[in-house]
């Protein structure tokens, strides 16, 4: 169970923490390829090659910065699966291009931008994947280096060469399915080991929830019912004009009734809301949370939220409009998109969208 | 717009019946969980980035100790045994004494000195001089043991003094036995890296869970409000259950004296009114059994209700199900007496292994469903939601003369 789990399923403003070291991983990508490319230059005879392995991982790393980012959590696997096939074409391109003539095997700098990747996903995938994309990434980066060492005439054996290349992918990638899995670990153990606290203040919610409701009742029922019937218990019998005031207080009574059992929890935190059929209702409590949250980090804003039915979904749009204070900050962008199955976040269009299936 | 992955156990839809489950919160990780977890998780992968960077290393010095005799040290990989030894040290005793670290601090310089010695000894890798591949990797991991073992900055210092330590040992002992100097990247990049990521941590954490409270808030609110929704249903379905009955009836009935059953039912429904709304939560006595309660029901209203199929069922149900069914069709035999036009119904109760089924058939006037105004609490309240918020089904067939069909549908076996 550990090992296929994401660190981010469990925790979803880790993700937006891992966000940061994403950028700084990616960042230190760069200068190592664009530096051990200017200090070995000599050893790369095809630019043209060259050029193709910069671009495969210029686009692996940008679908590492995308993926990573808030608004499109959680980091995928197809998007992980993607920039690592890129970053391993990157490799295969690095090799073609200096072929025959790879003096130095520490000098490629693909298999170190492959092990720094794997690094950044130990936050965001499961320890299962990361050992499978390790495996496959040390079994290649060997492949191609000994291929070439061979071509190149080194004096050593080819597989010790690829030992220089595949060992710290080896020793990257079995460290991030490490990370991975004693976060997963520590965030379960945590969620056991509180469990009886949460429930413990659950309870005490609900107590104070009754004892609430009890008190608006009997104030619903004593300000006029109670009094009636007991004055009709004192009297022991009715007239007409009982038998209208008791038409009148049931007519009373049932319109409070309906007006709290039609009540929409969403019409409290927006200034417009515009859902005729109720569909807000049918949002879990961790759906609902996730919305308030959004609406609170937005109340500066006038806000406005529409429920329509999308299909087997229900699709709540919430806009903003552009004066006010407050933003939908990243940990509220990233939650919003881990609780619902479909989320669109657009904060320069002032406009979320969610959809979630109905009940 | 792409899809997400499912969402993970614990933070789907929470059971209606079951408001404030143990999934409450548990999507908030806190802060200073988040921070001991990262570093828990980052001693642990520096491990074994390290143990495997050392049993890379062993392997390769073992392959070429075989295949070309002499190419290396014959005894270099045992030098990396006392730094994998160390590494697991640090890894496994958190609360290293001072003189712990001093010695893990000797035994690394020692193993470097006698590394660098065994690559004055290897041709294959002198020329490199002190930025060999061996050289190299055995710095870094210095660099992450120093992390490690470091308890008192969190990690920064300890690789800061990994490098100095790692690189004067090997630099005092490349100059004593001639090995020429290079300055080798990978360990500084390493140290460099670590230190700007622990620079980086704070405001990085500080962007992501800045909005902590404030989600907790939120979370603490919906659920609140959840509870006071289910609740509050409950609440309704009584007063209409009661007070509001007893309001229409008395709106109803012809002025003049209050007999006995008048009153009585007069002060049940005062009194309920003054627990609610826990009414629910008190079953109500059954004394013959609820499907001999239900036709005694029935009969008081001047209703004939036939029973079929297995209504002993109904007593084996658990008592929060079973007073939602007792409730629901209490409410739907008060409906067939004020408004179907008929002296009978019929009763069914069969039963699967998970589900419990009763179906209500009058031959009345009939109604359309469709057209039952929102302001009508019996159906919608004292019967869906009753039935409803115990994990059960409701579903009604009617058309205007051709009578009802009200059939309820529950877990056999639970709330």
């Amino acid at each position: 169970m550990d090992l296929r789990t994401t660190p981010q399923q469990l925790d979803p403003l880790g993700g937006v923490t891992a966000q940061a070291f994403t950028w700084v991983f990616i960042a230190a990508s760069v200068v190592a390829a664009v530096s051990m490319t200017v200090r070995h230059r000599v050893e790369y005879h095809d630019v043209v090659l060259l050029t193709a392995a910069f671009v495969c991982f210029a686009g692996s790393a940008a679908i590492m910065l995308r993926a990573s980012a808030p608004r499109r959590a959680p980091f995928g696997m197809r998007s992980a699966v993607i920039a690592f096939a890129l970053c391993l074409a990157a490799a295969a391109l690095e090799t073609a291009a200096q072929w025959g003539g790879n003096v130095t095997a520490r000098s490629d700098w693909a298999p170190l931008v492959l092990a720094l990747l794997l690094v950044v996903m130990g936050s965001f995938r499961s320890a299962v994947e990361l050992l499978a994309l390790t495996a496959v990434g040390t079994v290649v980066v060997a492949a191609l280096t000994a291929a070439n060492s061979a071509a190149s005439a080194t004096p050593l054996p080819p597989v010790v060469y690829a030992g220089l290349t595949a060992g710290p992918v080896l020793a990257a990638g079995l460290a991030s399915a490490a990370y991975s899995t004693v976060l997963v670990r520590r965030l379960n153990a945590w969620r056991e080991s509180t469990r009886d606290e949460r429930q413990r203040t659950a309870e005490r919610l609900r107590a104070r929830v009754r004892d609430d409701l009890r008190d608006e009742r009997l104030g619903l029922v004593e300000g006029a019912v109670g009094p009636f019937l007991r004055e009709l218990l004192a009297r022991g019998e009715t007239d007409a004009a009982d038998a209208e005031r008791a038409r009148e207080l049931g007519d009373a009574l049932r319109r409070a009734l309906v007006a709290e059992a039609d009540g929409v929890w969403l019409g409290d935190l927006v200034d417009e809301l515009v859902d005729p059929h109720g569909l807000a209702r049918q949002m879990d409590e961790t759906q609902r949370a996730a919305v308030e949250a959004a609406c609170t980090a937005l109340a500066g804003h006038r806000t406005t939220a529409v429920l329509t039915r999308s299909g087997a979904r229900i699709r709540c749009s919430l806009q903003w409009d552009r004066g006010g204070g407050g933003r939908l900050g990243p940990e509220v962008q990233a939650v919003l998109r881990s609780v619902f199955p479909i989320a669109r976040i657009a904060p320069e269009r002032r406009l979320v969208v969610v959809e979630f299936d109905a009940g | 717009m792409s899809a997400a992955p499912p969402i993970p156990p614990g933070w789907g839809a929470v059971d209606a019946s079951d408001p404030g489950g143990d999934s409450d919160g548990a999507w908030i990780f806190p802060l200073r969980e988040a921070a001991l977890t990262t570093r828990a998780a980052l001693v642990v992968a520096a491990t074994v980035l390290s143990l495997t960077l050392l049993g890379v290393l062993a392997m390769l010095a073992t392959l070429l100790v075989i295949v070309r005799p002499g190419a290396v040290a014959w005894w270099s990989p045992l030098a990396l045994l006392p730094l994998a030894v160390v590494a697991i040290i640090a890894w496994r005793m958190p609360r290293l004494p001072v003189w712990g670290v001093v010695g893990i601090a000797l035994v690394i310089a020692a193993s470097l000195a006698t590394l660098t010695v065994s690559t004055v000894l290897s041709p294959t890798v002198a020329a490199a001089g002190t930025a060999g591949f061996t050289l190299s990797m055995v710095t870094n991991v210095v660099v992450l043991t120093g992390t490690v073992v470091d308890r008192w900055s969190g990690g920064l210092a300890g690789a800061v003094v990994g490098y100095l330590l790692g690189e004067a040992s090997i630099v005092l002992t490349a100059a004593v036995v001639g090995l020429p100097y290079r300055l080798d990247v990978p360990p500084l990049a390493i140290t460099v890296g670590i230190a700007v990521c622990y620079l980086i941590f704070p405001l990085a954490r500080r962007r992501a869970r800045g909005g902590t409270d404030a989600l907790e808030r939120a979370d603490r609110r919906t659920r609140a409000r959840r509870l006071r929704e289910v609740e509050g249903h409950e609440s309704i379905a009584a007063l209409h259950d009661s007070l509001l009955g007893e309001l229409a009836a008395l709106a109803h009935r012809e002025p003049g004296p209050l007999d006995g059953d008048d009153l009585a039912r007069l002060t049940v429904a005062l009194e309920s009114s003054a627990v609610l709304p826990l009414l629910r939560t008190e079953p109500r006595a059954r004394p013959d059994g609820m499907a001999a309660w239900l036709a005694s029901v029935g009969h008081a209203g001047g209703l004939q209700v036939h029973l079929d199929g297995k209504p002993e069922l109904l007593d084996a149900l658990p008592d929060a199900t079973g007073a939602a069914v007792r409730a629901a069709l209490e409410q739907c035999l008060v409906n067939v007496m004020r408004h179907a036009g008929v002296d009978e119904a019929w009763l069914a109760v069969d039963a699967s292994a998970d589900q419990l089924s009763v179906t209500l058939v009058d031959e009345g006037v009939g109604f359309d469903p469709d057209a039952v105004p929102r302001d009508r609490l019996g159906l919608s309240e004292s019967v869906r939601g009753c039935i409803e918020r115990c994990g059960g089904t409701v579903r009604v067939w009617s058309s205007p003369g051709s009578g009802t069909s009200v059939h309820v549908a529950v877990p056999a076996g639970g709330d």
